[in-house]
């Protein structure tokens, strides 16, 4: 009888580890599906399946400031990594708000398109060079990614987010 | 003289060990290993780890416990948790196994290893035909753009490309074509450019993926079906997938869990395979140094 319990807990104990496994896999293809989760994260063993890796992702941000959209590169951040490799609605918030907690200033200006240059700066930087803080209306953010046509050798950016749309 | 038969004694007791000694213990040895030099690189991670293994090392039946990788297990779900977007896949698969571990020395002695067995087939199965699904599904792994666009653009893969007589000039050129577009200034209009290439890259390409493919298409074809001599084959493909792969792509924390596994399974039916899988330890281990000399002088 007590034989007879351990080999049905034994049994049990064995199922753990896949219902866990399978489940974060089931998970991963659904938003690699439904959200554009990379298909290298998640849990879904599907590094090396495709060249929509997370590095392979473009952040590209606009602040909207009277009336005029500048571009900005925004930097690294745990915020960004996670809206590069799944980009969502509450990844998009979350890295709107970091960047918003950020100070900007324009610190030059593009020589070829005469565009002001906006940049992070450090409160430090800010209380040296007395740059004008810059404070967006609005944030954008835009999502690209690679894609590869081999018959050609054409690498291209595509977009898959548009806060503006 | 003395010194010298003194230490083939202790070759000779040490392959034995390794040979016939209690697999459980090796399997548990090569998985604190593995958590120690490629687990989580968060600092809670390794600080819960060092406070783990002192109490392990002054009284060593405590590293063959269920709460010693309970613990380990614990932390290790955490982390997956909260780093969830950036961790790679073999993180979650050092979650799972330390949870297998946990829960195997839950068991009574007799249990333990047959527990283990039957968790690394099916983890093994699981990361080989996930693998294929993920590639099966993504639209640019069949065709051969994955691994052409790798190729070409992979800092890492050119001492390999070199050899099979492809420009390091043009591979140098494409990595600047992907570094300029990537730098993600939205000033930058133009979102497209071509690479250079010549044409031996496109069946180099074509080569690697079917090769990748059907070699982890096969892996879990033969440990599902798991009958003795498919078993055979699978660890067979196993030990050159390991040894092969992790030369190019050098995720070497990836290759010692695989290695993990696939010792786990083979100990008790093939010796000397699992004597193989031990070899890749060291071998990954000089893959990575290889690795490092790279980033030194590229």
């Amino acid at each position: 009888m007590s034989r007879q319990i351990l080999m049905s807990r034994k049994n049990i104990l064995l199922c753990v580890v896949p219902v866990i496994a399978l489940t974060i896999f089931v998970h991963q293809l659904y938003h690699v599906t439904v959200f554009n989760l990379s298909r290298w994260k998640g849990g879904g063993m599907g590094m090396f399946s495709t060249i929509a890796a997370p590095e392979n992702r473009v952040i590209k941000a606009y602040f909207q400031v009277h009336a005029e959209r500048l571009p900005v590169a925004i930097p690294d951040s745990k915020q960004a990594t996670a809206f590069r490799t799944e980009p969502t609605e509450r990844n998009s918030e979350k890295l709107k708000a970091r960047v918003s907690e950020m100070l900007w200033a324009i610190t030059s200006v593009d020589a070829s398109t005469q565009r002001p240059i906006l940049q992070s700066i450090s409160p430090e930087a800010r209380e040296k060079s007395g740059y004008a803080v810059i404070h967006p209306e609005r944030i954008d953010l835009e999502l690209w990614q690679f894609s590869y046509e081999r018959t050609t050798g054409t690498v291209q950016l595509i977009k898959i987010w548009d806060d503006a749309q | 003289m003395t010194a010298g038969l003194s230490l083939s004694n202790h070759t000779t007791a040490f392959l034995l060990k390794l040979r016939k000694g209690p697999t459980i213990e090796i399997i548990a040895l090569l998985s604190l290993c593995l958590v120690i030099s490629h687990g989580y690189s968060a600092r809670y991670f390794s600080v819960a780890v060092a406070l783990l293994i002192l109490p392990a090392l002054l009284y060593r039946p405590f590293f063959q416990h269920w709460l010693f990788w309970g613990l380990i297990a614990a932390v290790s779900g955490f982390v997956v948790l909260r780093e969830w977007y950036p961790i790679d896949n073999h993180k979650f698969l050092l979650f799972y196994w330390a949870l297998a571990l946990a829960l195997a020395f839950s068991l009574s002695e007799e249990h333990q290893q047959s527990f283990l067995v039957k968790t690394a087939r099916f983890l093994l199965v699981f990361v080989m035909a996930g693998a294929v699904v993920q590639k099966t599904l993504a639209a640019d792994y069949l065709d051969g753009s994955f691994f052409e666009f790798t190729l070409l653009t992979d800092q890492r893969l050119e001492p390999f490309m070199a050899v099979l007589g492809v420009d390091r000039g043009d591979l140098s050129y494409n990595r600047g074509i992907i570094s300029w577009l990537l730098a993600a200034s939205p000033e930058h209009d133009t979102s497209a450019a071509v690479l250079r290439f010549s044409s031996p890259v496109h069946n180099i390409a074509v080569v690697v993926t079917w090769w990748d493919y059907l070699v982890q298409v096969a892996i879990a074809a033969a440990f599902l079906i798991g009958t003795r001599w498919l078993d055979l084959l699978g660890h067979i493909l196993l030990l050159v997938f390991v040894v092969t792969t992790y030369l190019a792509a050098p995720v070497i924390g990836f290759g010692w869990t695989l290695s993990i596994f696939g010792y786990a399974l083979s100990a008790g039916r093939f010796p000397k395979i699992a004597l193989c899988y031990l070899a890749t330890f060291p071998l990954l281990t000089v893959y990575d140094g290889l690795e490092f000399l790279h980033q030194v002088h590229p």
